[in-house]
């Protein structure tokens, strides 16, 4: 099997700096996304001139990008495009055989083995160390309808937008919350579409107490928010706060959506509904870390209260709590592109430092100069997500035959009845109700049993776990497998 | 090694011939079977009986396992993530 010092899983912003950084210390890397390019769903916009509309690319960003891939090039970086990592393995060594310390990280110089999928003819690769840098994915709140063709996430309709060069709607609604609703809206606006309404859960007058740390060194981001609102004004798209779609109605299609008033926590109110006929209705309700790979591999997680998702715990050298396991980029939080590429680099030069490339002391110097950057990018992070934080109330929406897991076809009555029964484990749930067991693996629906199990029995939700993952992180071909394993014997 | 090959220059303009549900279409090298489903009116890529719900375009990056068709008779393939080929058969019927 192949041996690299560092594995880089995720080949977005964060997983290019880190590859960057470990690359010019000598270490023998490798970098694995799922993608045909570099770049990742930040970047993905300008490596396809199909997508590339008029001002819908950033300059600024376009040169950050291709300095990243001159870079990369330059160092020789190896990079398995296309290929996904279904499975992350520790080394035996990591495990004793006491039962009671299991399982204990003594070994100074351990291994990981990646299981991998895609057309490069590599099957599995052994490495020293892992950053884990693979992003986040939008959360979806269930209402009734939602699994109508024609629902689709933002971040869908953005990548057909950007990088198909193809408009998903004629009559589009924009719903949700959080900051990418505006930027969806906006780019969908110019490309021709018509936005019947932006519909945001939140309000921006719940946000002035943080309006401190928004302004305070994120003036261009600002600027880029007011550009988006600018945009919305000139197509005349009407900004709805405070408002949620509550129904999507539609035989083979969406036909129309049904959109409603809410409270500040997010309870709907009745008698406020109004009808407009859509087409395509694009949801996104802030994002979900793709945390899978580091819960497989054991790494303790920590609940947060703004994002509403458990998120693995790190150090400030971006280390795990399983020792030679870093962590980078949105996983950590969705810090956005710019805290990516920070937290890639301390990973990158961390990781180096681990494994003995770097002398400590030149580890903590090089942090040391990151760090001011960083703090004014987290600063941002924590008042956005506050700002655009879950609101609960909108739990009130699920019917008792609205779809919560759309891939295992589990509607919400048949849940809150397991709750109400005792059932009160997600895991437990899942076992009983098949939640979370289908192709997705939990991931949409996985969220939203934890907030039904939270608000039928007030349990908090750091008392609550996270979904267990085990690999296939993703549907794999069992052909694949046993090609592999046939493969493995023949050397 | 991927790496060089990125450049502003990948306009993608050649078009083939793509059959769906046994009918030919025209697709434009570069799109995904997602995009191309899309253009050509398809808004359920793959009926399934209820309670399941059909198929459809929706998180675009390969992880909702949404989108899955049948191509060239391999079921369960995501169509976000494949772009089409010259001759490609997709089906969006059982």
């Amino acid at each position: 099997m192949e041996k690299v010092d560092i594995a880089i899983i995720g080949g977005g912003p964060a997983g290019l700096m880190a590859s960057i950084e470990a690359a010019q210390a000598g270490a023998n890397i490798v970098m694995i996304d799922g993608r045909e390019m570099p770049g990742g769903n930040y970047y993905k916009k300008y490596l396809y001139s199909t997508g590339s509309k008029d001002g819908l690319i950033d300059d600024q960003d376009k040169k950050e990008l291709f300095e990243m891939v001159d870079g990369a090039n330059r160092l020789k970086i190896r990079f398995l495009n296309e290929t996904t990592v279904w499975g992350v393995f520790r080394d035996a060594r990591f495990y004793t055989t006491d039962k009671d310390q299991f399982p204990t990280y003594s070994v100074h110089d351990p291994s990981f083995t990646l299981a991998l999928q895609g057309p490069n003819e590599v099957d599995s690769i052994e490495a020293r160390s892992l950053i884990i840098a693979p992003g986040v994915y939008d959360r979806i709140f269930p209402f009734p309808g939602w699994t109508l063709p024609g629902v689709m996430s933002l971040g869908g309709a953005q990548l057909l937008l950007k990088e198909q060069g193809w408009v998903p709607g004629k009559r589009i609604l924009v719903a949700g919350t959080g900051p990418l609703l505006l930027a969806v809206a906006a780019d969908l606006s110019k490309a021709g579409a018509d936005i019947v309404a932006l519909v945001d859960t939140s309000s921006l007058l719940d946000g002035w107490q943080s309006i401190y740390h928004f302004l305070f060194g994120n003036i261009g981001k600002l600027i880029q928010g007011f550009k988006y609102w600018q945009t919305l004004r000139k197509y005349k798209v009407p900004l709805l706060f405070r408002h949620a779609v509550f129904h999507v109605i539609g035989e083979s299609s969406v036909q129309a959506a049904i959109v409603g008033k809410v409270d500040n926590v997010g309870h709907p109110i009745e008698g406020t509904e109004r009808t407009y006929t859509v087409d395509t209705v694009c949801l996104g309700f802030g994002f979900l870390p793709l945390s899978e790979l580091a819960l497989q591999l054991g790494c303790s997680v920590h609940y947060d209260t703004d994002l509403r998702t458990f998120l693995p715990n790190h150090d400030e050298r971006m280390e795990t709590s399983v020792p030679y396991v870093f962590v980078a980029g949105d996983i950590t939080g969705l810090g956005g592109k710019n805290l990516a590429r920070l937290q890639g680099q301390i990973a990158g030069i961390a990781a180096c430092g681990k494994l003995g490339f770097l002398s400590n002391d030149s580890v903590i110097n090089r942090i040391k100069m990151i760090y001011p950057k960083l703090k004014t990018e987290m600063q941002f992070r924590n008042a956005l997500w506050h700002q655009y934080r879950m609101r609960s109330g909108l739990l009130d929406l699920i019917d008792e035959d609205t779809i919560v897991c759309r891939c295992e076809a589990v509607h919400a009555g048949i849940i809150r009845e397991a709750i109400k029964e005792g059932t009160i484990d997600i895991n437990g749930i899942k076992r009983r109700t098949r939640v979370g067991m289908g192709l997705c693996q939990g991931r949409f629906c996985g969220s939203i049993v934890s907030e039904l199990i939270a608000k039928e029995t007030g349990l908090s939700h750091e008392d609550l776990l996270p979904l267990n993952t085990r690999p296939p992180a993703l549907p794999v071909r069992l052909r694949d497998i046993i090609n592999n394993t046939n493969a493995e014997k023949v050397k | 090694m991927i790496l060089s090959k990125m450049n502003e220059e990948i306009v993608k303009e050649n078009k083939f011939t793509i059959f769906i549900n046994g009918q030919p279409v025209i697709a434009s090298e570069g799109a995904t079977v997602a995009a191309t489903l899309l253009a050509h009116g398809f808004k359920a890529f793959f009926n399934i009986e209820p309670p399941f719900s059909p198929n459809r375009y929706f998180c675009g990056m390969g992880v909702c396992m949404q989108c899955l068709v049948t191509i060239n008779n391999i079921q369960g393939v995501r169509a976000c993530r494949t772009k089409v080929q010259p001759n490609m058969v997709i089906n969006t019927i059982g």
